[in-house]
């Protein structure tokens, strides 16, 4: 995503607008322009392919409901970002919860995380999409141990090339707490990933 | 940006890793992490740890996810409908003797509480409040666990920490 994209009026909110008056079209039209880089993004945010559409569509009905009430400002994608974001932090409580009350299962099996987010099939052969999965599930074990806020910060940044200024934007945070966050999951990262070699 | 006349804290080789810093100041740190072998093992320890991050490409959305997408919003927007025709029920429920109210009370926390416990599913992913478009009932029913979710956010909010999980101390910056 371009880093420095204008700050002009999204032509997107005059489609909210129409969404807002109960246009369905519209509405299916912005979904189509954003579910694929919402699914993404709750993908690299959850880790679960199916739990992340689910949480996309409620991230686009939320939009539904509120096409109304919400001011222009900025970029919509950005908008749908910071509720997306917000979903899937709720998401990762509820998860950390039901660890908590069943008492010490420490999550999916094995088989079932692997099964979660299979690299899309673009891997010219079976080796390398295996190392593909490899490459993701350490990844996804060092990102499982950052707190909700800086995950947060860590996928925006290193997964959705945002900038410091695009994060805090989404988060509604400033830039020297985007970069705190960052540079705080990236001690954890080294750490861990020394840990883990 | 720090004086580059001391070695550059973390935070700004993370900057140059990232892309923030600006062509200049990004050519002379990189020249003196070229000079400098105490630099450039903490660059190589950071960058090492970026590039070691890697997620698969997304595969996107499934066939016919926009139309399942709308289709759940013209069903929201149908009992958002309906439950404006449902209100005129709150006439009659001041009107209604205490002893009925309280009974109403004791079985909607019943029903509440089996909730929590089995959650209150539609089939599709959603709970019948979110079809509804009712958001107050939203609050309570949609989140089978949002007694126990509300327990979870104490904890972390005495761990110093917000509902979103932002640090208090960056809220008020």
């Amino acid at each position: 995503m371009d880093k420095d994209e204008h700050s002009s009026r999204d032509p997107d909110w005059d489609v909210l607008e129409r969404v807002a008056e109960g246009d369905l079209e519209s509405f299916g039209a912005l979904v189509q322009r954003h579910q694929d880089r919402l699914i993404r993004l709750c993908e690299r945010m959850l880790g679960d392919r199916e739990e992340a559409r689910e949480t996309a569509q409620d991230v686009f009905l939320k939009a539904f409901r509120k096409a109304g009430s919400y001011r222009p400002r900025g970029q919509v994608y950005t908008w749908l970002y910071r509720i997306a974001v917000n979903h899937c932090l709720n998401r990762l409580r509820r998860r950390k919860l039901v660890r908590f009350l069943s008492l010490g299962d420490s999550g999916p099996a094995d088989e079932d995380r692997d099964a979660a987010f299979d690299p899309a099939d673009e891997a010219p052969d079976a080796a390398a999409r295996i190392e593909a999965r490899e490459r993701w599930q350490r990844t996804r074990e060092l990102i499982d141990q950052l707190p909700p806020g800086q995950r947060a910060v860590l996928v925006l940044a290193k997964f959705e090339g945002f900038s410091y200024r695009q994060i805090a934007e989404t988060l509604e945070i400033t830039e020297s707490a985007v970069e705190s966050r960052l540079f705080r999951a990236m001690q954890r990262l080294v750490k861990a990933q020394e840990t883990q070699t | 940006m720090n004086s580059h006349h001391n070695h550059p804290p973390d935070r700004v080789l993370m900057r140059l890793i990232h892309g923030e810093l600006g062509d200049e100041e990004a050519r002379e740190l990189e020249r003196r992490i070229a000079e400098d072998p105490e630099l450039a093992a903490r660059h190589h320890r950071l960058a090492a740890a970026w590039n070691g991050l890697d997620a698969p490409a997304s595969a996107g959305a499934p066939e016919g996810f926009a139309a399942d997408v709308v289709a759940a919003a013209r069903r929201q927007r149908s009992g958002a409908m309906g439950s404006d025709v449902r209100s005129s029920g709150e006439l009659s429920w001041s009107l209604a003797p205490a002893w009925a109210r309280a009974g109403s009370m004791a079985a909607l926390a019943l029903g509440l509480a089996l909730g929590a416990s089995f959650g209150v599913d539609t089939g599709n992913g959603f709970t019948e409040s979110e079809l509804l478009g009712d958001q107050e009932a939203y609050l309570v029913l949609a989140e089978p666990s949002s007694l126990a979710e509300s327990f979870w956010l104490g904890l972390e909010e005495s761990e110093g920490r917000l509902d979103n999980g932002v640090d208090v101390g960056e809220r008020v910056q």
